[in-house]
């Protein structure tokens, strides 16, 4: 099946404290800058859907949901003091199996983050959703 | 640093193992992503879900570490334009990621560099990362949108 679903866009401020916490979270240093990383809190925090949301959307729990894969693709670094607005969309939900695992869904996300008009970042995730 | 510098890098970038990922870390990533899944916080939720006896540490933790990782060797972060990672394994509470990687001066034609990075526990490997960066000090990092707006009310 292909599950294409989108969502209302949402919003978050990322703020000094933000990129502090997830800086010290990260073993990152002041002096590297902002970690990418830090686009997968935008994503969770700000898509229009909240994650707990979205999963319930799969018809599944948070304790079957595994992080498969991750892309980000930036326009530039991220910046503490900018309001950033989040599309999210479902792109494609495909069954599989699994040895270890069984049954499951490879759920592939799309959030495209925006700084006001611009395009900040493309992210892209695969959830694994246990099916057995 | 400029574009010469970069045959100054080393094609193979120095293995680097980070302290132990502990619960205080993963509760700290829970609260900022606001993640519902109890297998980071609660053991027995782990075990429910036939993953062991530990808590499972957050993909954006290895992540994170990876891209720091990375970040020792080309300067830092604010060059990176693109990312992916692969997850391979769990990792799991108390566990040490040890990252290891190369840089491949010639993989790009716009003057970035790209970088390959692994990551593993006691040789168990757990995510394996691509990056493309350019190099600090390139004009292009001189673009991001002054850092001088403040709004937004959102606390954790």
């Amino acid at each position: 099946m292909s599950g294409h679903r989108t969502f209302p866009r949402g919003e978050f401020a990322l703020q000094d404290h933000h990129v502090a916490l997830w800086s010290e979270a990260m073993a990152t240093p002041p002096a590297h800058g902002v970690s990418p990383s830090i686009a997968l809190l935008l994503c969770f925090r700000g898509a229009g859907m909240s994650i707990s949301g979205i999963i319930a959307e799969l018809d599944t729990t948070p304790r079957d949901v595994l992080f498969g894969e991750i892309s980000i693709d930036l326009d530039g670094a991220f910046r503490p003091g900018r309001t950033y607005s989040i599309e999210t969309e479902i792109t494609g939900i495909e069954r599989k199996h699994g040895r270890s695992i069984g049954a499951f869904d490879k759920v592939t996300l799309r959030y495209t983050l925006f700084d006001g008009a611009c395009r900040a970042a493309i992210v892209t995730q695969t959830w694994i959703v246990s099916r057995d | 640093m400029t574009d010469s510098d970069a045959t100054a890098l080393p094609a193979t970038m120095a293995p680097f193992s980070f302290p132990p990922v502990g619960a205080d870390t993963m509760r700290l990533v829970a609260a900022l992503m606001d993640d519902p899944n109890p297998i980071h916080l609660d053991a027995s939720a782990a075990a429910a879900a036939g993953l062991g006896d530990r808590t499972v540490v957050q993909g954006p933790v290895t992540f994170g570490y990876l891209l720091e990782f990375a970040a020792r060797s080309i300067g830092g972060m604010d060059g990176i334009r693109h990312a992916s990672i692969r997850f391979l394994g769990n990792v799991f509470d108390g566990d040490r990621l040890t990252c290891c990687g190369s840089i491949d001066h010639a993989a790009s034609p716009d003057a970035r560099i790209a970088l390959h990075c692994e990551a593993n526990v006691g040789g168990r490997p757990v995510a394996a990362m691509w990056i493309e960066s350019a190099l600090p000090g390139r004009d292009e990092l001189n673009t991001a949108p002054p850092n001088n707006v403040t709004n937004g009310n959102l606390e954790l």
